[in-house]
């Protein structure tokens, strides 16, 4: 047991510092500038691939995904922004593309909800646990005179 | 006080509510809305297949009504589609481009070209594009997928998938103008 598990731990290691990890990405494509490069992946990793809707580009070996990452790659080598390559997706694909939703007037529920439930779920807590402590205070006062 | 124990309830049963009428008005999974439906098609300009010195665009077809139909040799879906796309052509009612979508696949040009003999050519003219940029840039997200464009230039229908003979009658011929109309400014092929 014990070598089965010093096995396991050996190979993880070896795959965590495997320095040709990058090698079995879908997407083999590198950009000579090295600040492009980093760009480009967190683009393909924030873009959905249109075909297989819940993959990113950077998961999906689809030919519209190659095509897309292709063509992202284009428009960073002519030097357009991130912000420009995602509108102009969004202007083919819709807003469906972006796995993170813009921040818009339409979309302020969708990013307001979780904070306005976080403060609906503190204030009842702290009632809640407000009444409990009354209701402890109450039973001490009533110990005494059984 | 005694009807709180209500409160969880009826936000439950808003949920459900707001969730059934969210799944019952979304489309169907796998199927997403083009916003480029009822706007001018993005100019557009690709070679001939068989002759990729020239070239077709939007602007050589403005002024009349046609199908731009994305397929490959590769694709399995596009050989169901195809038949109905010859039966289309036969009927004439109106002309459909095909495109031929290399997507990375080595001998595409050949092998559609090979589909099209032994199946039948339904297209008036076949167009070919290599990287997908034109692809993109109508919004195709898989093969086959189908845009109608009117005269004016606008995208009028896109289908998102397979052409069944019911949607070729329902999405795409309920659209085209009455029959002498149509078929007046459809000279097709060259």
């Amino acid at each position: 047991m014990k070598t089965l598990t010093a096995g396991a731990l050996v190979l993880m290691v070896v795959w965590l510092l495997a320095p040709a990890r990058e090698a079995w990405a879908v997407d083999p494509a590198r950009l000579s500038d090295p600040a492009q490069q980093a760009r480009y992946e967190v683009l393909i990793h924030e873009l959905r691939c249109v075909q297989c809707e819940n993959n990113s580009l950077a998961d999906s070996d689809a030919d519209i995904a190659t095509d897309v990452r292709r063509q992202i790659r284009t428009m960073l080598v002519a030097g357009q922004s991130d912000d420009q390559i995602k509108a102009y997706l969004v202007s083919r694909y819709s807003e469906f593309i972006l796995f993170r939703p813009e921040y818009s007037w339409r979309n302020a529920w969708l990013w307001a909800l979780p904070g306005v439930l976080l403060i609906i779920g503190v204030i009842s807590a702290v009632r809640i646990i407000r009444q409990r402590a009354m209701l402890v205070d109450g039973d001490d006062a009533d110990v005494p005179q059984i | 006080m005694k009807p709180r124990f209500l409160i969880p309830v009826g936000v439950f049963a808003a949920l459900v509510v707001v969730l059934a009428v969210g799944i019952n008005h979304s489309h169907d999974v796998g199927v997403l809305q083009s916003p480029l439906v009822g706007h001018q098609i993005p100019d557009w300009e690709l070679p001939v297949l068989t002759d990729p010195a020239k070239t077709l665009g939007s602007r050589d077809l403005k002024g009349q009504w046609y199908v731009l139909n994305y397929w490959g040799a590769w694709c399995y879906s596009c050989r169901v589609e195809h038949p109905l796309l010859l039966q289309a052509q036969r009927e004439g009612r109106v002309q459909i481009i095909g495109v031929d979508w290399v997507a990375d696949n080595p001998d595409e040009n050949a092998a559609a070209l090979d589909m099209l003999s032994r199946q039948g050519n339904p297209y008036s003219h076949v167009v070919t594009d290599r990287d997908g940029r034109t692809a993109i840039d109508l919004g195709i997200a898989q093969a086959p997928e189908s845009l109608l464009v009117n005269p004016q230039g606008v995208i009028v229908y896109k289908e998102p998938g397979i052409i069944t003979a019911e949607v070729w009658q329902r999405e795409f011929l309920s659209r085209l103008p009455p029959q002498s109309k149509a078929t007046a400014p459809t000279t097709g092929g060259s």
